[in-house]
């Protein structure tokens, strides 16, 4: 314990606050004593014998030129440092200069609001500690209470401190402004002990997290990238200050910087740090009032009268936020009785898209646990069918328990990968794709969401999307009478698993977007950095932590035109150009010589081929990507012919030559 | 999925007249819809036909449920009902059992029922007869058999047993594993 708090003090920001750190100084050196000879007045060994590279990088960022004089006023400090860094700081000038606004930068931001910031740090450089604890001795790490994911967590955070070291020389100048020159030099006189505290300080501040810093750098980034033009610093570009914020966020809020990338990408600086921001809370707990079995009104009597705070939802008819509660909500009579099922507000939105009607056919292809499942058979009074399926056995019986709960009675649940299903059983009114996901939604759920999804998991899951969504949409019939809706569903943010996978499916199937009847929501993307989509991608919604406080989520509703399939279609006449070409091998094969006679003919069907596809085109350029997608493919099959042709004339040419040879060969018998 | 074999309905039904009588004929001969019993994987299952028919196109193997489940036959040929049937059971049950606010959570926790915690029953129940429990505001929370008349139950004390638990809504958190 006593090492802890050693480090804690040890950590502390440099300059202003130095009486602090020098008041806690007597612990510092009782903890480093074990390993040191040294007296007193030189904790700065201890840390080089350490850790070599970083405390190196440390002393070039903090030492300006001026304090050398000082420097040689320690006496017992060893003489292998002074060289160093005497070195060091003889090698630049003008990398001193930049150091100098390094270190008044520091004690810029924090001169304001020092006395909160150090609190705060009292609770939150555990983490910190921990770590170097950690690096120091392995034992302590593992004796400690942290879990995995802290501690996944916190090597994150060191790799991105030691990365932050890396990079410092480079990224000071754009946050600081120019005019510190004075306060250094006053500074410096107070005293060699202090001093030596100070660069101690400074030296933990790269290896151990400052979070209040980091994120007090956050904000100054961000106000810089958002008056550009006039708060940047000459001469630094705006990838250098992405940079500079990403490594703050990866710090601060312990992402892994593929995330931090790919929600950089989504939202401009100053939104995703609210988006970050949101994710550390959690979003209000709501429930649905279960409509077969009471109304939303009666249920909120009864739960007031057992002490829960509510309050109803004002975009649904069935919903109930809590925001206090004396009671357990998950096991109240009246929840037992399936008078109601705890239900994020978000997963309401893809059934109210849905608008499932009494005695309709309906589709929940990924149904667990069944919320959104009851809450469609909720709307169709338990008329009709409803099909729910999951892949997962284990989540089928919350599923099932859930049904059973809620009385619903109009339900089969099936156990069995959602890509079977147009083959198992099809024709139905209305289908939900309430696709896997990687949950980039649902941060603040599940916080091992920032570190233990890769760009890998993306991929994956967009694949399995795709193929659920089309087998959905082949699920449905086009011509039923009340629907052909298909309604597709994320809980995840990244443009990969909404948009482009709707976007697919509109270039394979004949479905169009409709409007998703969900009056708040942000319209989805119609282009995305380099990927560019149908212009009715902008009817979709997405919805995110910051801006309507519920999970982050996307809804797209689909319908279906027609039962044909587009890419069928095309396969179909893509085997009788084949057929057309097969012909012309077997020809040019049977026949020697071909005639000329011959040869118009093949060119002939060649050209009602082609004239077919120019047809198809016509058809189908109501959609213009459909349009360049079958000039491609036209193209191919057209290359395809060429290639054919091209055969073929070799084969002719190989044939004549064998025909010279045997006319040749002919003569000589007659010779002989 | 397969009807029920003569053998097995004698036995559901003998179970399912202890609690809803006679009224198990509304069950089979509904006015709406003709409904129908189904054995899949020992459960027994009351589904609508047109939905007995749409299931019949999923594999056996990976249909989990279908309509309601009412309960699972054992391994020794005896039948169980489960909690999972109590809508139909509350609807059509003949004799009824209110229950205290205060006895409430006990009875949801697997317990029997006290004197203490009757607040209502229907005249002339005899003993031994399937009941459903309700509590006062007529929510249906189990069901269970009685252990004595309500003739008798009059001049019992608080501590004396009522009802014997046979089945709660509880069960759908405690028993969410082995249930389904």
């Amino acid at each position: 314990m006593n090492k802890k708090s050693n480090n804690t003090s040890i950590k502390k920001p440099s300059t202003p606050v130095r009486k602090l750190v020098g008041a806690k100084k007597p612990n510092v050196v009782g903890a480093v004593k074990p390993n040191n000879n040294i007296k007193k007045s030189t904790p700065i060994q201890n840390k080089p014998t350490r850790n070599n590279t970083p405390t190196k990088k440390s002393q070039k960022v903090e030492e300006p030129s001026e304090d050398e004089e000082e420097e040689e006023d320690y006496e017992d400090s060893e003489e292998e440092i002074e060289n160093k860094k005497s070195n060091l700081l003889d090698s630049d000038d003008d990398e001193e200069e930049e150091d100098d606004d390094f270190n008044r930068k520091n004690s810029g931001a924090f001169s304001d609001q020092n006395k909160k910031l150090f609190k705060m740090k009292g609770a939150e450089t555990e983490e910190g500690e921990e770590s170097e604890d950690g690096e120091d001795e392995d034992d302590e790490e593992d004796s400690g209470e942290e879990t995995n994911f802290e501690r996944k967590v916190k090597k994150a955070q060191i790799k991105a401190k030691v990365e932050k070291a890396k990079d410092d020389e480079e990224i000071k100048n754009p946050i600081l402004p120019d005019d510190v020159s004075d306060e250094t030099t006053d500074e410096e006189g107070e005293g060699e002990k202090e001093e030596g505290e100070e660069e101690e300080a400074k030296k933990d501040n790269l290896l151990g997290i400052d979070l209040p810093m980091v994120y007090q750098r956050i904000k100054d980034v961000i106000a810089t990238l958002e008056d550009f033009n006039s708060q940047r610093k000459a001469g630094i570009s705006r990838q250098v200050y992405m940079d500079r914020l990403k490594e703050d966020i990866c710090t601060y809020f312990g992402y892994s910087s593929w995330l931090v990338d790919v929600f950089l990408k989504i939202f401009n600086a100053a939104e995703a740090l609210e988006f970050f921001e949101a994710n550390e809370t959690h979003r209000p707990l709501t429930i649905r009032a279960n409509t077969l079995k009471t109304r939303r009104k009666d249920l909120a009597e009864a739960l007031i009268a057992r002490g829960v705070h509510l309050e109803p939802i004002k975009w649904s008819q069935v919903g109930l936020t809590i925001y206090d509660t004396q009671v357990a909500i998950g096991a109240t009579p009246e929840y037992l009785a399936g008078q109601y099922i705890q239900q994020s507000a978000s997963s309401f939105l893809p059934v109210l898209a849905l608008a499932p009607q009494p005695n309709e056919r309906v589709l929940d292809m990924c149904a667990s646990p069944g919320g959104k499942t009851t809450y469609i058979a909720a709307m169709m009074k338990n008329t009709g069918t409803l099909v729910a399926n999951d892949v997962n056995k284990e989540r089928i019986k919350s599923l099932v328990a859930n049904i059973h709960r809620l009385g619903v009675k109009n339900c089969v649940v099936s156990n069995m990968d959602g890509r079977e299903y147009p083959s198992v059983l099809a024709g139905f009114d209305r289908v939900l794709v309430d696709a896997p996901c990687v949950g980039l939604g649902v941060i603040s759920k599940d916080p091992q969401i920032k570190i233990s999804k890769s760009e890998q998991d993306v991929i994956t899951c967009t694949h399995t999307q795709k193929e659920l969504l089309l087998r959905a949409i082949d699920a449905v019939d086009a011509n039923s009478a009340t629907g052909g809706i298909i309604v597709y569903s994320t809980c995840s943010l990244t443009v990969e698993e909404n948009e482009a996978v709707v976007d697919y499916a509109l270039r394979n199937r004949d479905v169009i977007i409709v409007d998703t009847t969900i009056e708040f929501g942000v319209d989805g993307f119609t282009s995305f950095r380099e990927s560019r989509f149908h212009p009715s991608l902008a009817l979709t919604k997405r919805y995110y932590p910051h801006t309507h406080n519920m999970d982050g989520f996307y809804v797209a509703k689909l319908k279906k035109r027609s039962n044909t399939i587009p890419s069928e279609q095309q396969k179909q006449k893509q085997k009788k150009r084949k057929e057309v070409s097969s012909e012309e091998d077997t020809e040019s094969d049977s026949n020697t010589i071909p005639s000329e006679e011959q040869q118009k003919q093949k060119q002939k069907k060649r050209k009602e081929v082609s004239s077919e596809d120019q047809d198809t085109e016509s058809d189908s350029s109501i959609k213009k990507q459909k349009q360049s997608n079958n000039n491609t493919n036209n193209n191919n099959t057209n290359n395809n012919n060429k290639n054919n042709l091209n055969n073929s004339n070799k084969k002719n040419k190989l044939s004549k030559n064998r025909y010279v040879k045997k006319q040749v060969q002919n003569k000589s018998q007659k010779k002989k | 999925m397969r009807p029920l074999t003569e053998e097995e309905s004698k036995v559901f039904f003998e179970k399912l007249i202890k609690f809803i009588g006679k009224n198990v004929t509304l069950l089979i001969q509904r006015k709406d819809e003709p409904y129908c019993f189904r054995i899949q994987k020992n459960k027994v299952y009351y589904v609508s036909e047109e939905l007995m028919k749409r299931s019949q196109n999923i594999p056996r193997d990976s249909l989990a449920s279908l309509g309601t489940c009412f309960g699972r036959f054992t391994k020794t040929g005896k039948f169980k009902l489960n909690i999972t049937c109590l809508d139909y059971l509350a609807q059509y049950a003949k004799y009824k059992v209110w229950v205290k606010p205060t006895s409430e959570m006990s009875w949801m926790y697997g317990n029997n029922l006290l004197k203490a915690g009757l607040g209502r029953i229907t005249e002339d129940t005899p003993a031994n007869q399937g009941v459903v429990l309700f509590t006062m505001n007529d929510v249906p929370i189990g069901f269970g058999v009685t252990a004595k008349s309500t003739f008798e139950c009059r001049k019992l004390d608080p501590t004396a047993l009522v009802v014997y638990h046979y089945g709660d809504v509880g069960e759908y958190l405690r028993d969410e594993d082995t249930l389904f």
